[in-house]
């Protein structure tokens, strides 16, 4: 019997592979943006991007547009290296299943 | 067991949801090259028509006006590029990668056509005008094929083609072709990203 790779736990979770999987196709995104295409609260949103920024997947810096500031979110090569492999092991096993 | 293996399936199952909705989402960003297509394939266009009529003699009035109007032209590019640049600034949420492609298609262009303009005043020869049909065939063939707009691509390769027409035809007319060609390869296909999502 063939034996799994283990699936990136960090990854697994639905909203932080939401957020990989919008950054991975974008240059850079805005915390408002992110919010609003994960539908999550604000709170819960900069948990997982902070779990992932510890991770080193994604990179985050503020800068000023006009008045405001805005928090901005771009995906770092270890984070694209690693949502690779993760795709690669789900449709491994989703093969098998 | 069986019941554990079920759940299994759905976990994976959903994992790739979210990620095909995500990638989806983010295609949906538009990005502003449409605009640019436009407003530069116009001021080009209008660059090359009136340099035409200048070169052909074809208007007897005085023709410093329209020299004036040829050179002044670009400066106002550039202010509404940078006015719709700030504009976009403030309103987007996220960046697509489509502005890169744009954005180092073009910058390649500019450099490139600047050199030959260098070259051609120099030299006293109208290569500038001679390779421009080729020079930004290539770039809107090139740029279509990454964004994968058809209609750049097609319209890309004719103004590749017009390269034919400019390097064996001299005086006005060139500058009849590049305006051609500057509403065919630039203007044309501006009008063809109609969703703006290219």
């Amino acid at each position: 019997m063939e034996k799994f790779e283990e699936l990136d736990s960090l990854l697994h979770s639905q909203n932080r592979l939401a957020i990989i999987s919008l950054l991975i196709s974008l240059d850079e995104a805005e915390f408002m943006f992110l919010k609003e295409k994960t539908n999550t609260t604000s709170g819960n949103l900069s948990l997982q991007l902070e779990k992932l920024k510890k991770a080193e997947y994604i990179e985050i810096h503020k800068e000023f547009k006009g008045k405001y500031p805005v928090t901005k979110c771009k995906i770092t090569t270890k984070g694209k290296v690693a949502f690779e492999a993760y795709v690669i092991i789900l449709k491994k096993y989703i093969n098998i299943q | 067991m069986e019941h554990k293996e079920s759940a299994n399936n759905q976990f994976t199952s959903s994992q790739l949801d979210v990620i095909e909705q995500a990638l989806n989402q983010a295609k949906d960003i538009s990005t502003t090259g449409s605009y640019y297509y436009k407003l530069w394939g116009a001021i080009l266009f209008i660059y090359f028509l009136l340099n035409y009529i200048i070169e052909s003699g074809f208007i007897s009035f005085n023709n410093q006006i329209l020299i004036n109007i040829s050179v002044l032209i670009f400066p106002f590019g550039g202010y509404l590029s940078y006015r719709k640049k700030l504009f976009d600034q403030q309103k987007e949420t996220a960046q697509s990668k489509m502005e890169r492609v744009y954005f180092f298609g073009f910058i390649s262009f500019s450099i490139g056509y600047a050199i030959l303009f260098v070259i051609s005043i120099w030299q006293q020869s109208s290569v500038f005008l001679k390779i421009y049909p080729l020079l930004i065939g290539i770039t809107v063939f090139n740029i279509g094929g990454i964004i994968r707009h058809k209609s750049s691509v097609f319209l890309g390769l004719i103004g590749c083609c017009c390269a034919f027409l400019s390097l064996t035809t001299e005086g006005a007319n060139l500058y009849l072709i590049a305006a051609i060609v500057s509403m065919i390869s630039i203007f044309l296909p501006g009008i063809l990203m109609k969703d703006g999502k290219i």
